[in-house]
């Protein structure tokens, strides 16, 4: 599962050079997360050709807020297509997937990111401190870093590991739905390296369908490594609440990502309080089809009273 | 110029204590931190989402203005909360079933199977105490036998042919079945007996149609039938027949007076003074929700009514004293399962009234089936402890008379059980949990809001007691043995983790003072003039039952030891009437005053 470290590709960055070796736990941490695959698709004129006072993380800030949104959707379609599969090729790429439609025909990512990021009151420190926490827990198990993955030099690792940093801690501007993301990530590559290669820039979309039964494996189960790295990088009371929330998410992901997909959202006017088409959910469960997938205010349901009894007494 | 009563929280308990002492002239003002929603017909949808996500929609626990987050509760565990603030609290989502509690729970007790119930945690009275003010509330929500749907049918034939027998009492005394006892208003006129068209919109309108229209909306939010006037809708939510009388007590109570409602006030603290040697509750302070204005009021008396998560944050964020530590312990939430099955022939799952029929085993806890829409059954089948089945178990996936280790069911696996919704019937486990201190509510240390730090609820699912396990594994066998009776050719155990939804107990009133918060009156034992009134006051998990009828018991008899012994008045159970919330003059008093 876990690359040796004299395996690495990036083994001659593992000099004892303190600077070398962060570097290389930077790479290691933006390519778990799915950042820097998703930095590569950045234009090599952003990239490279930024002028001298654009090079500080806040510019650059600016110019992966995009990326970043993207990162975050491939991997909530990557989870709506796990929960619910349909045609689409988040689901035939996990290997997985059925003719009728699924829950990225039903927008179950976006509804998921539009809950977390504006509707969800969890602290984002809490979830920050997730992904920093793997991020140090994770350092010490090495990863072979595909070869398009280490074009980028050195100095735009900083870069970029500065301005994830400055996303991760501004509470402001935080959408929850991307530390999420980058956790899902960071699970992804703990469970298959080789996700980090593949159709998407999000490990955790590029798994097989059993795979990534086996990342939330990790997230729910007392005996997880995960916890115990996560742990050893938190004192309390963070520890405890951290750990808990891990086991929360790991149910509510896939809970909320099943509400979502088989719930109206997707075809719900928020403005008009009306629906603009039949919610995928609906047809896949045969739901009021007999009224032409509109609710009623009446069924012509009612079968009497159990032996007659209308009322009991004492 | 202090109030008589200020009540907080206007759920299910609340609205009691303040419909009964406004109807006996008190001047009783009603804090709620949720909206009111008093033109539900016209502010509701019949949609999943719009109504019931938790975060976004009208039924949740947040401020009114919906474009704002809701209100955060930590929940260190895989488990799921699921109450809701506004006008109505809780009830607003709820089925309406009203069973009694089981006889076993209380004090005096001595039946065969005294043994088999949570004997060390009993209400500190007498089961036959009780009866006076269950049929007090019986007569004014009010409670009726509820008619079927195929669901039911079906249900009643695997029950049938598991061997119980019937129930034909309101009393829980023996293993059995029957349909619920619940607070919808039955079906008349062409309710039930005709699915709306574009056509026929006015017959299944009031008054051509009266009460349950049997439209399957009973968790979004009831609002039946169209037209109703609001104290005649069919589900009796405390928002269509306590709120409504509290507001008009003036116009139908001889000598009553009309409460004060503030809905989007969150109370942020009890004020306490002393009285000779004894502390006393003096004032609450609230915020506005939607100005941010913290605003203060004195009482003679106040009610806690604010639920079993949000009653134990406000002691707490207020400072008042928890000598024995038992505030916010005791947590019992019917340790809640599901079994699922799949049928070759149509259930109806999706129509008709949410919840109408049930089975009982006193000792064990019950069944009842529950009928849903697509996006919450698709929730109820990915919620569990024992990972996703196929794939993981979490270290458990029990097996038993159901197919299969019980687990999730994701990807292609929930679209085929999903794929007619008509076809399944769900069963909802209901355990007799027990009394447990390390199931509990205590301030969160990482999160604070506008209302101080919030509520962090701590279960402790795997670790409860034997009986409590026990309890729920011989109910998740039963109700799967019932639904192959009644024909399923599939069941699917889920093993849930805690979905606290039916709470108790958190204030809990018992008989020693070592790990009891209330008094046998609900007073609390530490600040006099303090009184709670929910779920958070009953003693137990009653047995099983679905609480909110002994709650709602319990608060009309504090309501009358409030009267008695702060301002010198006489009870009225069993001496009076009471008043039905449908009665004519109701309906008169809400219509005159523009309800």
């Amino acid at each position: 599962m876990y690359v040796p470290r004299d395996e690495s590709p990036e083994h001659e960055e593992q000099a004892p050079n303190r600077r070398r070796r962060r570097g290389l736990n930077r790479r290691q941490f933006l390519a778990r997360t799915g950042v820097l695959g998703a930095a590569t698709l950045l234009a090599p004129a952003v990239l490279f050709g930024r002028r001298a006072e654009e090079t500080d993380a806040a510019s650059l800030l600016d110019m992966l807020a995009p990326v970043l949104r993207d990162l975050s959707r491939d991997t909530f379609a990557g989870l709506g297509a796990f929960v619910v599969p349909g045609p689409d090729t988040y689901s035939v790429a996990q290997g997985v997937s059925t003719p009728s439609a699924g829950g990225v025909a039903a927008k179950a990512p976006e509804f998921l990111m539009n809950a977390l990021d504006h509707f969800y009151p969890l602290p984002d420190d809490v979830v920050r401190l997730v992904v920093e926490a793997l991020g140090t827990g994770l350092s010490d198990l090495p990863l072979a870093v595909p070869g398009g993955l280490l074009r980028l030099p050195l100095p735009l690792i900083r870069d970029l590991g500065d301005a994830l940093q400055v996303v991760l801690r501004n509470d402001d501007t935080l959408p929850l739905s991307l530390p999420i993301a980058l956790m899902l990530n960071q699970l992804a590559t703990l469970t298959d390296p080789g996700s980090l290669v593949g159709p998407f820039v999000s490990p955790f979309a590029n798994l097989s369908f059993a795979d990534k039964a086996a990342a939330f494996r990790l997230l729910e189960e007392d005996t997880a490594t995960l916890v115990a790295l996560i742990d050893d990088g938190l004192t309390e009371p963070a520890r405890q609440s951290v750990s808990g929330l891990l086991k929360f998410l790991g149910g509510a992901l896939l809970e909320f990502s099943a509400f979502g997909a088989f719930s109206e959202w997707g075809v719900f006017d928020a403005r008009t309080r009306t629906l603009t088409g039949v919610p995928v959910g609906w047809r896949l469960t045969n739901y009021l089809a007999s009224t032409g997938f509109r609710p009623v205010e009446g069924w012509d349901e009612l079968k009497g009273y159990f032996e007659g009894r209308t009322e009991v007494t004492g | 110029m202090a109030r008589d009563v200020i009540v907080v929280g206007a759920g299910g308990g609340g609205p009691v204590v303040a419909k009964e002492l406004a109807a006996r002239g008190l001047d009783v003002l009603l804090l709620e931190a949720g909206p009111h929603y008093d033109d539900p017909e016209r502010q509701w949808t019949h949609l999943e989402d719009d109504a019931n996500n938790p975060l976004t929609g009208f039924l949740r626990f947040g401020p009114g203005d919906r474009s704002k987050p809701a209100w955060y509760r930590e929940t260190p565990q895989n488990s799921f909360l699921w109450q809701l603030s506004g006008v109505g609290g809780t009830t607003l989502h709820y089925y309406g079933n009203c069973p009694r509690a089981v006889p076993g729970v209380f004090a005096g007790y001595e039946g065969a199977d005294a043994g088999a119930y949570d004997a060390a945690h009993r209400f500190p009275f007498t089961y036959e105490e009780l009866i006076p003010y269950f049929e007090w509330v019986e007569r004014t929500l009010p409670v009726q036998t509820a008619a079927m749907g195929t669901k039911e049918e079906t249900f009643f034939a695997g029950a049938a042919g598991m061997g119980l027998p019937v129930n034909a009492t309101k009393h829980i005394t023996q293993d059995s079945f029957r349909p619920q006892e619940n607070a919808i208003l039955q079906p008349s006129g062409a309710a039930g007996l005709i699915t709306e068209t574009v056509g026929n919109v006015q017959e299944l309108a009031h008054p051509n149609a009266r009460g349950c229209t049997f439209c399957g909306y009973c968790f979004q939010g009831c609002y039946e039938a169209p037209g109703a006037p609001i104290n005649l809708k069919a589900k009796r939510s405390t928002n269509v027949s306590y709120v409504p009388m509290a507001l008009t007590a003036d116009r139908w109570a001889s000598g009553g007076r009309a409460v004060t409602l503030r809905p989007n006030a969150f109370a942020t603290q009890i004020h306490t003074g002393t009285e000779g040697a004894e502390s006393v509750a003096t004032a609450v302070t609230w915020r506005d929700t939607a100005t941010g204005e913290q605003i203060s009021e004195e009482a003679r008396v106040v009610v806690m009514a604010a639920g079993c998560t949000e009653n134990p944050r406000l002691w707490f964020n207020s400072g008042l004293p928890d000598p024995n530590g038992w505030v916010g312990r005791g947590y019992t939430d019917h340790f809640f399962d599901w079994v699922v099955g799949v049928f070759p022939f149509d259930t109806g799952s999706s129509k008709g009234v949410g919840s109408s029929a049930r089975c009982d085993f006193p000792g064990l806890g019950g069944l009842e089936n529950v009928g849903l829409p697509p996006a919450l059954q698709a929730f109820s089948l990915t919620f569990s402890e024992s990972g996703i089945q196929g794939y993981y178990e979490n270290g458990r996936g029990p097996t038993g008379p159901w197919d299969g280790a019980a687990g999730r069911v994701v990807g292609p696996a929930l679209k085929d059980m999903l794929s007619n919704i008509d076809r399944l019937l769900n069963v909802l486990v209901i355990t007799d949990d027990d009394v447990e201190a390390q199931n509990r509510v205590v301030l969160s240390a990482l999160n604070a809001d506008e209302h101080g730090p919030v509520a962090k609820v701590e279960f402790h699912a795997r670790e409860r007691t034997a009986r409590t396990l026990a309890n729920r594994e011989a109910l998740a066998r039963r109700a799967a043995e019932l639904l192959r009776a009644a024909g399923a050719v599939r069941v699917h155990r889920m093993d849930w983790p805690p979905l606290i939804l039916h709470v108790q107990s958190t204030m809990r009133m018992g008989a020693s003072d070592a790990d009891s918060v209330l008094d046998e009156n609900a007073e609390a034992r530490w600040v006099r003039r303090l009184f709670v009134a929910d779920n958070s006051a009953l003693a137990n998990a009653l047995g099983g039952p679905n609480p909110t009828l002994t709650s709602q018991a319990l608060a009309t008899r504090t309501a009358e030891r409030i009267f008695q012994q702060y301002f010198g008045g006489d009870p009225w159970v069993g001496a009076e009437s009471p008043v039905s919330s449908i009665d004519d003059v109701v309906t008169d008093a809400v219509t005159a005053a523009g309800l």
